[in-house]
């Protein structure tokens, strides 16, 4: 079998993509893209912890994975939900316009 | 009975305010009832505290915590008590006259009588804790008491800096406080003093914290500056709290705490090197001051330092002096601090560069403040001349005891500060009361002089002092004897007369009256010096530097914080994620714990979709069309489903397609609302930092990849089904447990991801309603915060 | 051990009703909103919360009586996924009381200020916000862990950008979520590896599997930093703190309330279970990267509360700087040795470091929702909360400035409040540990805050009250509701008893202590 290595080096390719993108764009939506490659990669480490563990009848890993899917799916329903009532109010999404809130 | 008194001081203070007593002639004399009904109740306790038998009350309170509320009035709480009740009963009389049609006077003595009972209690307490409560207890009243004149900043300000020196400061003395306690088994105070501690290994570190906590409280150097900026209070509390007792409390803990605690070198050079440099620097600094209240301040850090300096000692001489000192102090310095004040209520100022021939105009404020001044100058036969004796006599003994320079050293500047006193008296009394010009200001008139009332607090206290030396044979057994027993730990026989022959100690005392009264007539040129001195030298000077720094530091924090936008503050986190990694890694020992095994390469399926992946998120992230961004997003998620496909999850698969769909259908949604924006070009300083933010990420990426490739990971966890499924589940198929039993929670997983599940969709519901009311503008939406 | 299986679903019975009351307020939502919405008063929705709010705390104190005397160990239900022992239903009865409390208070603010259609969303997410910190306090298994703690979080996303027509609300929501979502995403990976050393998501297997082989320190030292940036944000640690100040600023006051206490007090349960129980075994030195984020936490929010003019966000720094006090608690329990720690609980005050933080969370729950609470009723009457609407309090509604005076004093640390029995648990631990360093920055930093709570002491006292424009102006009394005067007095009644007549709830947060440390492998 190939070695675990190569998807957990995978994995840490795309969460320092998504980390990137999170951190470094200045617009919601693509804040919350960033979140949604961080969480994949999650998933390749979880699936591949479990398919490489020694006792593959435990499913848990996989189960993790599942509610990490569905969680990110929350998430990105909830998030997309806030960005159109903060554009609603400023008709901005861009992260450095959003000062209302600055003391 | 200890307890009631408390309680009366409590009750009197929650009845007082609304009586209004400002309104009364005679409420002054009223409000001396509580403390003057204490006084004489402790003065009938004195031949059984004499005695030996200390009244002791405990009451039971949270006994599990160490926490009891237990009373014991030995001699030196009673000694301390009857000052406390006493003055304060005195203070109580002059303060009705002191703030006299002060609609607010209520409310002074409110917080007069809570700080009694907080002084009370902290000197009769039997428990380290509770007399922290107490201590904490006299810093919140003083400090409400400085402040009283709250349109004044100059009153908040020294309200504020007494309250932050003395309250950090007491949190330090709690925290030597616990440590003493948890290490000796006990908070009550008689059984830690039963015997001595020194041997304890915490013994340094809760000395220094506990005299950290005593030193602030008792003005000592280096922490001295908060008293004379405290004298913005109104003079009833400077009278009391200044100079009879709050400052008191921290001698008062040393004076406790010396059977236990001072057998070391630590005690007696602490002791002996603070107290002495505050006893010289107040002494010296109180030559500089034109105000009668600020002379009087640095008199009293003075006076404090000689008693810190006394505590280092351990013969008989030295206790005798600490309760002489003690008590002489409080009798003439509390009436100096009233009678300036009635000095600035009758002219309406305290510059004595402004009186002039006041002596004829108040000739009985000038009689008793000569008496009450003699005796802090240390003439003979006033009672400060008993406490220089006594003072000079210990520090002779120590020095022809131990032979050494140093403590020939310790006398000279006993010397040297008692001339300094004389100094300072003289020219009080002289440019008060006999000086017949101004000296170039604005001579000072008499506005109304005051009633006798003003004057009978002050004048009764000077004459308890000014009689005192003479009858001190009669007391001494009584009053002094039993203070200084406790303070030494075994029984201390007390003998004071006024006349020992021309032995040195008198000798040394006329020299010093003599060079005082020289250095007064040498008085300008001394001054003129000691104003030459830089502005750094002052202890304020460089609290309210770091008191600026630390709002110019908390100015620059919020700026950088508070004003910074979402991507900046997140690359502020980034750094500090980046540092604790750095830090992990410093941790590994990395021959032995990193162990690569790159294997063989994947085949070409897992290859391509792993490259297929990569480019897809590599353009995520870079690309400049919002479309791009979802497609790859999008690309990304089904690799990830080709994924679970090759571990053989299709469920997995399944789920992660469907939601794919979702995301990318969602995005598309919001996009197709939000317009793009139009990017302005990217100034430089955000170039800046987007370059940081990826070499971070880069770095942080690198080092997950070194981790997750090193590791050991994987190893099986059926042992710890095997090993439980019969205790736990009462099952003896192992695989028939896991699947039932340990996994029936799951269900429950399962139930609360579909509530998540709902939650999104129900967050969708809410986006499209959103947009119906963006188009109707429903009149019940309007803005309503 | 009790029988596991569909039996022990009783175990989280206060969660499941918690999730009934929830639904049935969505449901009686759905119903009003076609037919009578204009009338609606959204008091009928709170009633229900409440009465699910105070049925479900009941139930956690069932359970917490249920194991026997409180000085006693009693027996504890390990189930695969939660674990229900005294610490849980310590935790469970803080986190509930709170949030009843913010429910009862804050149901004619909600009133006043949210959207008229769809009000039982608020009390339905409410509740579910509920059952959600009720969960991550009882997880002991990362799964349910990470999946309770992200149902928390996404719920109060949506709560703190509930008033969507406000600017304010909703960039407070926007905030908090964007530094959620990535701060949990890093906190998510940090879980993975875990799971990937030690082949379990199990807490105690965890530990297990640790302690077995010392190799996997490579991992965990790094994998504990990620979740410490999850766990750091709910707990407002610094630097993952500064979502705390905007959204409590800008979030409706009740949600603040909520955020600030019962959220944060999850936040540091769990931090405290995953810390001694899931990762107790290894190795790793700990104190220095705790140590540190305690002493920037407390230090940048007190810097910062210093230069606030609104009191709402002067508050929201001073819980930032609080959160650094409660880690000083941990701190010292993390890295004692459980023969230093059995030592210490027989000496005579058990400062183990751990009870510190129960005993402060617990106090500064009522303190600081009682404090939130009175900004709501500043803000309900003037619609500001600066500073200069506090000036004279005193004069306007002496009972409100009282109230507000002990809860600042309460904050301060003075005795004879709650306030000061948490300082004096934590510090105490953190000086018998002779962690000198931390107490000092603590003493230096309970000296700064001095500074700014008694600014608001003394607008409330000696001031007079002005307008708009500064000028001044006759005092006019200042209108309470009937709940608010209610839970202003429980908050002061409680955080006076916790400072005056300690014992019975210490000998609980002993007890709850004791359990999680016997746990430790």
């Amino acid at each position: 079998m190939v070695p675990i290595t190569w998807y957990l080096i995978l994995a840490a390719f795309l969460f320092s993509c998504g980390l990137y993108a999170a951190l470094a764009r200045r617009n919601a939506i693509a804040v919350l893209i960033g979140v949604e490659l961080m969480l994949n990669a999650v998933n390749i480490n979880l699936i591949a912890f479990w398919r490489y563990g020694e006792n593959v009848e435990n499913l848990a890993g996989q189960m993790f994975s599942i509610f990490v899917i569905a969680i990110a799916a929350a998430e990105a329903a909830v998030g997309l939900a806030l960005i159109i009532s903060v554009y609603r109010n400023r008709k901005t999404v861009n992260l450095d316009e959003l000062d209302v809130l600055q003391g | 009975m200890l307890l009631t008194c408390l309680a009366l001081l409590a009750i009197a203070s929650v009845a007082i305010w609304p009586l209004r007593p400002h309104r009364y002639s005679f409420a002054g004399w009223l409000a001396a009832l509580p403390p003057a009904f204490i006084t004489l109740w402790l003065i009938t306790q004195i031949n059984g505290v004499a005695a030996g038998q200390p009244l002791v009350e405990t009451y039971a309170w949270a006994a599990d915590l160490g926490l009891e509320l237990s009373l014991r009035l030995d001699g030196l709480a009673l000694f301390f008590g009857l000052i406390i009740a006493g003055i304060g009963a005195a203070v109580a009389l002059y303060t009705a006259y002191y703030l006299e049609d002060d609609a607010r006077q209520g409310y002074f003595y409110t917080l007069l009588y809570l700080f009694m009972a907080s002084m009370l209690g902290l000197v009769w307490a039997d428990n380290l804790l509770l007399l922290f409560i107490f201590w904490e207890g006299t810093s919140f009243t003083s400090y409400l008491m400085v402040g009283y004149y709250y349109e004044d900043d100059a009153a908040q300000e020294g309200a504020r800096r007494a309250l932050l020196v003395t309250g950090m400061s007491g949190l330090a003395m709690l925290a030597g406080l616990v440590l003493l306690g948890q290490a000796v088994g006990s908070y009550s105070v008689s059984q830690i003093i039963a015997a001595p501690r020194a041997d304890l290994p915490i013994y340094e570190a809760a000395l220094i914290l506990i005299l950290l906590g005593s030193f602030a409280k008792s003005a000592q150097f280096p922490f001295h500056f908060w008293l004379p900026g405290a004298m913005a209070a109104p003079t009833p509390a400077s009278a009391y709290l200044h100079s009879a007792t709050m400052v008191k409390a921290g001698i008062y803990l040393l004076a406790r705490l010396h059977p236990a605690l001072s057998d070391s070198a630590l005690w007696f050079w602490a002791l002996l090197l603070v107290g002495g440099i505050t006893f010289l620097l107040g002494a010296v600094s109180a030559l500089r001051y034109y105000d009668l209240k600020q002379i009087l301040a640095y008199a009293t850090v003075s006076q404090l330092g000689a008693l810190v300096m006394l505590l280092a000692f351990h013969t008989t001489e030295a206790y005798i002096a600490v309760v002489v000192g003690i008590l002489a102090h409080a009798l003439y310095k509390g009436p100096l601090f009233m009678l300036a004040g009635v000095v600035d209520h009758a002219t309406e100022t305290r510059d004595v560069r402004h009186f002039a021939g006041l002596g004829r105009m108040l000739p009985a404020v000038a009689v008793i403040t000569t008496l009450a001044a003699f005796s802090m100058a240390g003439f003979p036969p006033f009672f400060g001349f008993l406490a220089k004796e006594t003072l000079l006599e210990t520090l002779f003994h120590h020095a022809a005891e131990t032979g050494s320079l140093l403590g020939w050293g310790f006398v000279g500047l006993a010397a040297l500060a008692g001339i300094c006193f004389v100094a300072y008296t003289l020219y009080l009394l002289y440019e008060a009361f006999v000086s017949r010009e101004s000296s170039g200001f604005e001579p000072a008139v008499v506005h109304h002089a005051p009633s006798w009332g003003f004057l009978t607090a002050p004048l009764l206290l000077t004459l308890i002092g000014t009689l005192f030396p003479f009858v001190v044979g009669l007391v001494e057994k009584l009053v002094l004897s039993p203070p200084a027993t406790a303070i030494a730990g075994s029984a201390v026989d007390v003998h004071l007369a006024l006349w020992h022959g021309f032995t040195p100690v008198f000798m040394t005392s006329l020299v010093v009256i003599g060079a005082g009264i020289l250095l007064f007539l040498a008085r300008n040129p001394v001054r003129s010096l000691l104003e030459s001195t830089p502005p750094w030298l002052n202890g304020v000077y460089q609290f309210n530097r770091l008191y600026k720094g630390m709002f110019a530091l908390a100015t620059w924090t919020t700026r950088q914080i508070q004003g910074g936008t979402l991507a900046s503050q997140a690359s502020v986190v980034l750094g500090v994620a980046v540092l604790m990694l750095l830090y992990a890694l410093s941790q590994l020992h990395w021959a032995t714990d990193l162990r690569i095994d790159w294997g063989n390469l994947p085949h070409w399926p897992e290859l391509t979709t792993a490259t297929l992946a990569i480019i897809a998120a590599f353009v995520t992230v870079r690309t400049e069309t919002r479309l791009n961004a979802i497609i790859s997003i999008g690309v990304v998620g089904v690799t990830m489903t080709l994924f679970f496909v090759f571990y053989a999850a299709p469920d997995l698969a399944l789920t992660q397609l469907l939601i794919e769909v979702l995301t990318v259908v969602l995005l598309i949604l919001v996009f197709h609302k939000v317009p793009p924006v139009v990017r302005p070009p990217l100034p430089q300083s955000v170039w800046i930092r987007n370059l940081v933010v990826s070499c971070a990420v880069g770095f942080l990426g690198f080092m997950l990849v070194l981790i997750s490739a090193g590791a050991p990971y994987a190893p099986s966890i059926s042992p710890f089904f095997s090993l439980n499924s019969v205790p736990l589940a009462h099952g003896g198929n192992i695989v028939n447990v896991i699947l039932v039993d340990f996994r029936g929670f799951d269900t429950l997983g399962e139930i609360t991801v579909l509530a998540i599940a709902a939650l999104g969709g129900y967050a969708l519901l809410r986006a499209s309603r959103l947009r119906v009311t963006l188009h109707r503008g429903r009149p019940d939406e309007e803005e309503q915060g | 051990m009790s029988e596991i299986g569909i039996g022990s679903l009783g175990s989280i019975l206060p969660e499941i009703i918690l999730i009934v009351g929830g639904l049935l307020i969505l449901l009686l939502d759905m119903i009003q909103n076609s037919t009578t919405y204009q009338r609606e008063s959204g008091r009928g929705f709170m009633a229900v919360a409440v009465l699910f709010l105070v049925v479900s705390l009941v139930g956690a104190l069932l359970q917490m009586l249920s194991f026997g005397s409180p000085t006693s160990q009693g027996p504890h239900v390990a189930a695969y996924l939660v674990d229900i022992d005294p610490f849980t239903s310590f935790m469970k009865m803080t986190i509930y009381i709170g949030m009843t409390l913010v429910a009862i208070a804050g149901g004619s603010y909600m009133n006043r200020y949210s959207p008229r259609m769809g009000r039982g969303e608020f009390w339905s997410l409410f509740l579910f916000t509920s059952m959600a910190m009720g969960m991550v306090v009882s997880a002991n298994n990362l799964i349910l862990l990470f999946l309770s703690f992200e149902f928390l979080s996404i719920s109060s996303y949506i709560l703190a950008g509930y008033l969507r027509n406000n600017v304010r609300s909703s960039e407070a929501g926007l905030k908090y979520f964007l530094y959620g979502s990535v701060a949990s995403s890093v906190m998510l990976y940090g879980m993975s590896l875990l799971y990937g050393v030690s082949g379990s998501l199990n807490l105690t297997e965890i530990a297990q599997a640790m302690a077995a082989n010392t190799d996997f320190s490579i991992v965990a030292l790094p994998a504990v930093l990620m979740l410490m940036v999850g766990l750091g944000f709910k707990m407002t640690l610094a630097p993952f703190f500064q979502w705390a100040p905007d959204t409590y600023d800008g979030a409706p006051t009740p949600v603040t309330a909520y955020l600030s206490t019962a959220s944060k007090a999850a936040g540091f349960a769990v931090t405290a279970r995953l810390l001694l129980i899931g990762l107790g075994a290894f190795s790793v030195e700990w104190v220095p990267v705790l140590s540190g984020l305690a002493i920037l936490t407390m230090t940048v929010g007190n810097l910062m509360a210093l230069r606030q003019n609104s009191v709402k966000r002067m508050l929201a720094y001073s819980s930032v700087a609080q959160a650094g006090y409660m880690l000083m608690g941990l701190v010292s329990v993390v890295s004692a040795s459980q023969a230093e720690l059995s030592q210490i609980d027989l000496a005579s005050l058990g400062m183990n470091g751990l009870n510190g933080l129960l005993i402060y969370l617990f106090a500064y729950l009522f303190t600081n929702i009682g404090a939130f609470m009175v900004v709501m009723a500043i803000e309900e009457d003037s619609g500001s909360h600066d500073i200069s609407a506090y000036r004279g309090l005193m004069q306007r509604s002496p009972g409100l400035a009282l109230a507000m005076l002990i809860f600042l004093l309460s904050l301060t640390g003075i005795p004879l409040t709650g306030g000061f029995m948490g300082k004096f648990y934590v510090f105490g631990a953190a000086v018998q540990h002779q962690y000198f360093f931390l107490a000092a920055a603590g003493f230096i930093n309970a000296g700064i805050a001095a500074g700014y709570y008694l600014r608001v002491v003394a607008a409330m006292l000696y001031e007079p009250a002005v307008d708009a424009n500064g000028a001044e102006i006759a005092p006019k009394p200042l209108n309470m509701g009937m709940a608010l005067q209610l839970t202003l007095a429980i908050c002061v009644l409680v955080t006076l008893w916790i400072g005056i007549y300690p014992p019975n709830f210490i000998d609980l947060a002993n007890d709850a202590s004791r359990h999680l440390l016997a746990l430790r492998f």
